[in-house]
């Protein structure tokens, strides 16, 4: 190495070196405003503050878009609250281990002192201590009531392992619920001369044959066009064990329950979607680019895919409920919460940014976005919802919510992860042709139970 | 003349003899080297005071081998530090070896800890948005030192001083705004004024003291006293440029790896207590059972144990496992290592041998086929991804397109198969392995490239004369002289391959492994154990059975190929 590049390596590694100096610095001393800091400073002046606390919070947003909301939202948390300072984190996505992330850093005492997991998991982190109970906070607040959001979530938020009933710990309070749709293509719809699913819901004739036969009419096009098209994961194909009545757990969701006969009916329901010859998109592949290429007549899919949709559909489209089978019904009601670090250091700050992000203002803020429907039971924010159109038709999410749907829930008596392992495969397994219905019925169980449930 | 300093006098041929120091550094020099014993005497106080903290704080939470790790370091430290108090005391250059490295080490230790407490490693997280503010400023610096390759080129001495002032007055503008673009006044600023804190404070003068010493031990004074030769200088040269990596691989490589195999033989969640389970983890892994049936069309075979869950039916033979997810990465991973591996490797040496021709622009080909090895695997898995699917992928629209054709021209009745190559548990394993063999196929292109080079031309030249034709050279001369570059590349693609993850991870998203385990691999299954299961112990039993089986594939690859050449 010669003397230039001694000294360009030197020079180098000492910009390096002061650059985390500064940041560093930065970051230690909260009396210097960072430059990410928001433009537009708080309207309203703190009330006491006594001491600066700042909040770190996270979610797992889909695209950059979404970020942004999200940090907004940290922005509008710190003027409401004045007194905390809300330091918003972008979380990778579900495929890069959002969760194993969290979980990873919870063991290792650094993960942010507010954080969103799905529904599923709420269980895993709870037990394992990784969540706040925030009970006691609640409790304090005359403000709050376990009544002002779905029932549904917060049945496991509130659940008591020890009773086995709800109403005990608070694990967190719900960001949002969702629920799935028919994304529909109406130029291949009327291309196809099928009826229009929207009127056949309309006039309460939007059934599971009705549904065979609109795709069947939107396969005969040709050309690759699929009449369906969903995801292989566990909530798409769940919904045609709900609809037959049947579900993946027994009522107290501590044993396997995909081998009754209601839910082999929806498993054959779903072998015969799938084996219809075009009718459905091969099942496994990601059937959103295909969609919005103008391949698939009915893609089923849940709020979060509408921004994507809104932006990147080239043809008219709009939304219908699920068709009903022998269980009207069925749908998922996919809920996600907000919840506190176990370890945080302010956890009556956490709470308090807790509150505000699940606010009607908040809530409404997220919801514009078009990922989210609000999970607030309230007349408002289901009016505020309707207006975040397109769709048109967003009525028929609130029709997926309103009419028994079953909510996504964490495994309290066993592992969701491993279940869902055992589960998709099996699943897959018989849809691809590889196991029988039969076989799928006498084995199911036995695995499911001794993966899941240890028993 | 010391006995030691006449002694180093001999080794070295050279006069040693200090002069009387003249000027006040070589004067503090002489001091400081003269009370490094005591320094060394301190330091082990230290070192001993905090094992016996460790011991008596006791284990705590931490389980005892993990405890006993942990006491280890202040245990040896001490150790090696009450040798260098000795050494230094006899003044033998041992001493003065073992007194700089300890040093070394408490200054490191000293200055590692003052930068966390500034805060420097928090700040490395904020490295990416401060650094980009700079980068035009480096541009800039770049900008000046190309010009000092243009100032050797000026010949006239007035221009050559104009360049020379102008190259100059760029790097300082570029070093100046370049620090001011970061903030590092503010951060020097921020730094200067957390001194006032007294811990640290404390720590920088000690860093400072520490440093101090070292660079005396190190130097004239230090040499001198302790009749130091060239080997201690060589060695201490050497120890000193190795440092870096050998501490990096005791603290980042070689302890975790020691405390992977503890945790393997251990049931732990990483929140609670690890609760020591012997080899019951490994136990499961490979705990096989087999059934004879009565009748083979049963789809619950009777006679299992519990927790045992078929795995494989062969005729009337039933296969179980206890744990059947790892069999089937197994088999996964050895199915995909025989398609990946030669997919990997048969194609990079003909390319090779292409790329080893006189022909115009070769040098641009051999970039571009290098491309893929450089490309990250996460970018490289999505774009395949998109190209492998089954309805709007360019793969199967090129294979449409040839079905259209030859249908259309030869009038065949050719069926468009329409693959779902990542939806089709068939056709899953070998679209990764296909994936798998383009990203390697460029850097294994090299490897061979490098080989290609290295066989005289002579050889060709007398082959041809004698009359053998392309093939025959090829396989008479090519692919004996580049046996050991097979080899290292066999056996890195087979690491590679068997230690897969990224490919199928990304590739067979939502559903990582999928369809139905087709692409589950040991680490992706090593890995969901341990960050989805949250079973530490068991994930690092997987990895020690994994590391078992890559060793032994290693290992029989290296003795074929030392028994080929003894016998060649």
């Amino acid at each position: 190495m010669d003397k230039r590049s001694r000294w360009l390596a030197l020079a180098s590694a000492s910009a390096i070196l002061v650059a985390a100096c500064t940041g560093g610095a930065a970051s230690s001393a909260p009396s210097v405003a960072p430059s990410s800091a928001p433009s537009t400073a708080p309207s309203v002046e703190p009330s006491a503050p006594a001491e600066a606390v700042t909040i770190t919070f996270r979610t797992r947003p889909d695209n950059d878009a979404e970020a942004e909301v999200y940090k907004d939202v940290a922005a509008t948390v710190s003027e409401m609250l004045g007194d905390v300072t809300v330091e918003y984190q972008k979380g990778g996505t579900e495929t890069a281990g959002y969760q194993d992330t969290i979980k990873t850093e919870a063991a290792a005492g650094t993960a942010p002192d507010v954080f969103w997991i799905p529904g599923t998991d709420t269980a895993e982190f709870a037990t394992k201590g990784i969540t706040l109970d925030l009970r006691q906070y609640a409790a304090a607040d005359s403000s709050y009531k376990d009544s002002d959001f779905y029932e549904g979530p917060m049945f496991h938020l509130t659940f008591d392992q020890a009773t086995g009933q709800p109403g005990g710990p608070l694990w967190g309070l719900p960001r949002d619920v969702s629920t799935f749709g028919l994304y529909l293509n109406t130029d291949l719809i009327a291309e196809a001369g099928a009826e229009d699913p929207r009127e056949l819901a309309k006039n309460g004739q939007w059934t599971w044959a009705k549904f065979e036969e609109v795709g069947a009419k939107i396969a005969a096009l040709g050309d690759g066009v699929a009449g369906y098209g969903a995801s292989s994961w566990w909530g798409p194909y769940g919904v045609w064990l709900n609809g037959a009545g049947g579900g993946f757990f027994n009522e107290d969701r501590t044993a396997c329950a995909l081998d009754t006969p209601e839910s082999i009916a929806g498993l054959t329901q779903l072998k015969k979607i799938y084996e219809t010859e075009n009718f459905a998109l091969k099942y496994g592949e990601d059937p959103e680019p295909v969609f919005l290429a103008g391949k698939i007549g009915m893609f089923q899919n849940g709020r979060w895919a509408t921004p994507n949709i809104r932006t990147n559909a080239g043809f008219n489209w709009d939304v219908v409920a699920l068709p009903d089978g022998p269980n009207p019904g069925g749908n998922w009601l996919f809920w996600g919460s907000y919840a506190a670090n176990a370890k945080t250091a302010n956890p009556e700050a956490a709470w308090r940014v807790i509150q505000a992000l699940t606010s009607p203002e908040i809530q409404a803020m997220v919801s514009e976005l078009g990922a989210n429907i609000p999970s607030r039971v309230g007349d408002q924010a289901k009016a505020d919802f309707l207006g975040f159109t397109p769709p048109a038709n967003n009525q028929a999410f609130l029709d997926g919510l309103a009419n028994d749907s079953v909510a996504e829930g964490p495994l309290w008596a066993g592992s969701w992860p491993k279940f869902d392992t055992v589960m998709g495969a099996a699943v897959a397994s018989v849809v691809n042709g590889e196991t029988t219905i039969e076989q799928f019925q006498a084995t199911i169980c036995t695995e499911a139970n001794d993966e899941g449930f240890g028993s | 003349m010391s006995d030691a300093q006449a002694a180093m006098d001999g080794d070295t041929g050279q006069s040693m003899t200090p002069a009387a120091p003249t000027s006040p550094s070589a004067r503090l020099a002489e001091w400081l080297v003269a009370l490094a014993p005591v320094l060394q005497v301190v330091l082990t106080i230290l070192a001993v005071i905090a094992a016996i903290a460790i011991v008596f704080a006791g284990p705590v939470d931490l389980p005892l081998p993990l405890f006993l790790f942990i006491l280890a370091a202040p245990v040896s430290f001490a150790i090696v530090a009450a040798s260098s108090v000795l050494g230094t005391a006899r003044r033998t250059s041992r001493g003065r070896v073992l007194a700089i490295i300890i040093d070394y080490l408490a200054f490191l230790g000293a200055f590692l800890f003052l930068l966390h407490l500034a805060g420097v490693y928090i700040g490395l997280d904020d490295l990416a948005d401060t650094f980009g503010l700079g980068l035009p400023w480096l541009g800039l610096g770049l900008v000046a030192f190309v010009l000092g390759y243009v100032v050797d080129l000026v010949r006239d001495p007035a221009r050559h001083r104009i360049v020379r002032l102008a190259r100059y007055g760029l790097a300082a503008a570029a070093g100046v705004g370049f620090l001011v673009a970061v903030g590092a006044p503010q951060g020097v600023i921020d730094f200067a004024l957390g001194l006032l804190d007294p811990l640290r404070l404390v720590l920088a003068i000690v860093c400072l003291a520490l440093l101090a010493f070292l660079l005396a031990l190190w130097g004239p004074a230090g040499k001198a006293r302790y009749g130091a030769d060239q080997r201690d200088g060589d060695m201490l040269n050497g120890m000193l440029l190795v440092s870096p990596n050998l501490l990096g691989f005791l603290f980042f490589f070689a302890g975790p790896l020691l405390f992977s195999l503890y945790v393997s033989l251990s049931d732990w969640d990483a929140f609670s207590r690890p609760a020591f389970v012997g080899l019951q983890n490994y136990i499961d892994i490979v705990s096989l059972q087999f059934v004879v049936l009565d009748d083979p069309t049963v789809a619950l075979p009777p006679g299992l144990e519990q927790g045992f869950t078929e795995v494989l039916r062969v005729g009337s033979v039933v296969v179980a496992a206890k744990d059947k997810l790892f069999w089937i990465s197994l088999r996964n991973i050895l199915l995909f290592a025989v398609i990946a591996i030669p997919l990997a490797v048969v194609p990079a040496l003909l390319l090779a041998s292409l790329l080893n021709s006189k022909i115009r622009g070769v040098r641009f080909f051999r970039a571009i086929y290098f491309i893929p090895s450089v490309a990250g695997v996460v970018g490289i898995a999505i774009i395949w991804k998109q190209l492998l699917d089954a309805t709007i992928g360019w793969v199967n629209y090129l294979i449409t397109l040839s079905v259209d054709f030859l249908n259309g021209t030869f009038g065949l009745a050719l069926v468009d198969p329409k693959i779902g190559w990542l939806s089709d548990p068939v056709t899953a394993l070998p679209a990764i392995a296909i994936v798998f063999a383009w990203t390697s196929v460029g850097f294994n292109s090299v490897l061979f490239l490098a080989g290609l080079q290295g066989i005289p031309a002579d050889l060709y030249e007398a082959a041809s004369i004698d009359g053998a034709n392309r093939w025959q050279r090829f396989r008479s001369i090519t692919l004996p002289s580049v046996a050991p570059t097979t080899f290292f590349v066999v056996a890195t693609s087979t690491i590679l391959a068997l230690q897969l993850f990224t490919e199928p991870y990304v590739l067979t998203s939502p559903n990582p492994g999928g369809p139905n385990n087709a692409t589950l691999t040991p680490v992706m299954y090593l890995y969901n154990s341990g960050f989805r299961n949250f079973e530490f112990g068991y994930a690092s039993a997987v990895a020690w059975v994994l590391f078992a089986l890559i060793f032994v594939f290693t290992l029989v690859q290296y003795r074929r190929q030392r028994d080929d050449a003894a016998g060649a």
